[in-house]
């Protein structure tokens, strides 16, 4: 059976990219995502706030590699969505809407793996 | 060297290790993870030493000539990478370029020509993500290649 998340978050991707399965160092590209993401996104959301849709755009195509790079697909689907429909300046309020959504969904699934990772550690 | 668990946590790496004798890579790319992914690559391939920059503002002129290959991302909130390779094609020897986007590949297959119209002959385009043997091999690959000065 597979992994209800599965869609949001390919647990494995990283896995792969990397070629790495030390927990160690899957944890810590895991967390650096998890913090990278929320500051990027409060900068999205701040930035569709006041109509600075350029500035969305960017943090969008930023959003977008580093999430499919760690397995957040659907996150990376959204963020291109914004990005096409922010590159000529468009509004796109709905679509933040409910890639906001799709971020906490995706810092569950990945905080879900997490857990199963600290349980790979040595000594654990 | 770096620990590889702390790869990710360590912060940037910015200066050159005179220690070493191994050629460098500058990767300029806004995203940390990236960096940090790249930093991962090479660690135990032991060919690079991975000097990062969050942005092409980042970037320390001075010593950027004593990079062997810039992997260059196209879309900086600073100044974008097309713009950049302005400061590239401007040094002699001209810097071997890997060009890393998450672009789609139409794009980068047009910053790889503006490359190559610089006079950056040793230019080549990879849509991110990159697993680390596409990535790795791409950058023996670029090193093996001559440079017209």
């Amino acid at each position: 059976m597979k992994p209800q998340n599965e869609k949001i978050f390919d647990s494995r991707t990283l896995e792969i990219l990397l070629e790495e399965s030390d927990p160690t160092v899957l944890i810590s590209f895991f967390q650096m995502f998890l913090d990278h993401t929320i500051t990027l996104w409060r900068d999205a959301e701040v930035a569709a706030d006041n109509g600075e849709w350029s500035k969305v755009n960017a943090l969008a195509h930023s959003l977008k590699s580093s999430s499919r790079s760690i397995g957040a697909n659907s996150l990376g689907a959204a963020m291109l969505t914004i990005e096409q429909t922010t590159a000529d300046n468009s509004p796109a309020p709905n679509q933040i809407k409910s890639a906001s959504k799709l971020v906490e969904q995706t810092h569950t699934a990945i905080a879900e793996h997490l857990s199963v990772l600290h349980t790979r550690l040595p000594g654990e | 060297m770096s620990n590889i668990k702390n790869i990710a946590t360590q912060g940037q790496v910015t200066t050159i290790d005179p220690s070493t004798k191994r050629p460098v890579m500058r990767v300029v790319d806004d995203g940390p993870l990236y960096c940090a992914h790249v930093n991962l690559f090479f660690y135990s391939a032991d060919s690079f030493q991975v000097l990062e920059s969050y942005g092409c503002r980042e970037v320390d002129l001075n010593i950027l000539p004593e990079a062997n290959v810039v992997a260059l991302d196209l879309n900086m909130p600073d100044e974008d990478g097309i713009e950049f390779m302005h400061t590239l094609a401007a040094l002699q020897p001209k810097p071997k370029l890997l060009i890393a986007s998450g672009y789609e590949q139409a794009v980068i297959d047009m910053a790889v020509r503006t490359a190559k119209l610089y006079g950056m002959t040793a230019t080549i385009g990879l849509q991110k993500p990159i697993d680390r043997k596409i990535f790795t091999h791409t950058a023996a690959e670029l090193c093996s290649q001559n440079i017209a000065k």
